[in-house]
């Protein structure tokens, strides 16, 4: 199979438990997007978190199913919800474990490579700033 | 052009999209209520490639109660406001010209913002607002960025213009567009 050619997601199969919680974290990080917009950081990171617990459960039940490509917009939306939270340590792993697999969508792999490279280049910056921070301790 | 006026009443949008799309309704208050107090407005839709080939234009007047505008601020900078507000109108323009529901939340790097389906199948929509007169040529923008999504779904593109009071629903086939 060509995944390249792929024009949509399937979703067959999935049921109402599934629709449930697909719809609960999407309410979650549009939570979290208007909080972080509000300047409220910390329940805005919470709200994050909560969602890419719910992420990784959604894809691993995607991939029990067989929905290859659904456990892929999953996965990736986990990783990018950990990212936001705060957590780079898992939203790299996510990453990285994604970009271990030889069925990845040839686009996605492309945006997976560009966005762990941003987050491996923010994690850095972050720890300069730390280290600059404690400098005189 | 159908001369017959649509109607929809927003805060249906809560329960005709699997989201929580409810948040929305505010904002599209904010950047619609011409005046205070005001409950309704009419709005140009053209809609291309949606429930049937080709374009067609329709005017959609959409009404909400009075309960529903927010009475304080709402707290985000202006562009988070007509951002959100334009989130609402594509979920109102779905709900009233086509068969499909928003389904979820799209991830940071998936180039579009929502997920929608028509129960079997997923796609991509990708939303903008604008308070320019530059409607069109802020559709072609997101259509380039709707064509860079990295799952090649088909999806839709809708961009709400709050000055001209004018959204474009587009829907695009992925293999057609990336040559």
């Amino acid at each position: 199979m060509n995944h390249q050619l792929s024009q949509d997601i399937s979703r067959a199969g999935l049921d109402a438990a599934f629709e449930a919680d697909e719809a609960r974290k999407s309410n979650l990080i549009l939570e979290a997007r208007l909080l972080r917009e509000q300047g409220r950081d910390d329940e805005a990171a919470a709200g994050f978190a909560r969602a890419a617990q719910i992420e990784e459960s959604l894809s691993r039940r995607c991939l029990e199913q067989g929905l290859v490509e659904k456990f892929f917009v999953h996965r990736f939306s986990a990783a990018s919800c950990w990212a936001q939270a705060g957590n780079f340590y898992q939203a790299i792993e996510l990453c990285d474990e994604l970009l271990a697999r030889t069925d990845l969508l040839v686009g996605l792999r492309q945006r997976i490579q560009i966005y762990v490279h941003t987050l491996r280049v923010r994690r850095a910056h972050l720890r300069e700033e730390l280290a600059l921070e404690t400098v005189g301790d | 052009m159908n001369g017959t006026l649509d109607e929809y009443q927003l805060e249906d949008i809560a329960r005709d999209h699997r989201i929580g799309a409810g948040v929305f309704v505010p904002f599209v208050i904010a950047r619609l209520q011409a005046e205070s107090g005001a409950s309704e407005a009419t709005l140009t839709v053209r809609l291309r490639d949606v429930g049937g080939a080709g374009e067609q234009q329709r005017q959609l007047r959409l009404f909400w109660e009075a309960s529903s505008a927010q009475k304080q601020p709402l707290g985000v900078q202006e562009r988070t406001v007509t951002e959100w507000a334009a989130y609402g109108i594509a979920c109102v323009v779905l709900a009233r010209y086509s068969q499909i529901q928003v389904s979820q939340v799209a991830g940071d790097g998936d180039r579009f913002d929502y997920w929608v389906s028509d129960g079997e199948r997923e796609y991509g929509l990708e939303v903008s607002g604008t308070t320019t007169d530059e409607v069109e040529t802020r559709h072609r923008a997101k259509v380039r960025q709707w064509r860079e999504n990295p799952y090649g779904v088909d999806g839709c593109v809708i961009v709400a213009g709050f000055a001209r009071r004018e959204v474009i629903c587009s829907y695009h086939r992925f293999e057609e567009e990336v040559q």
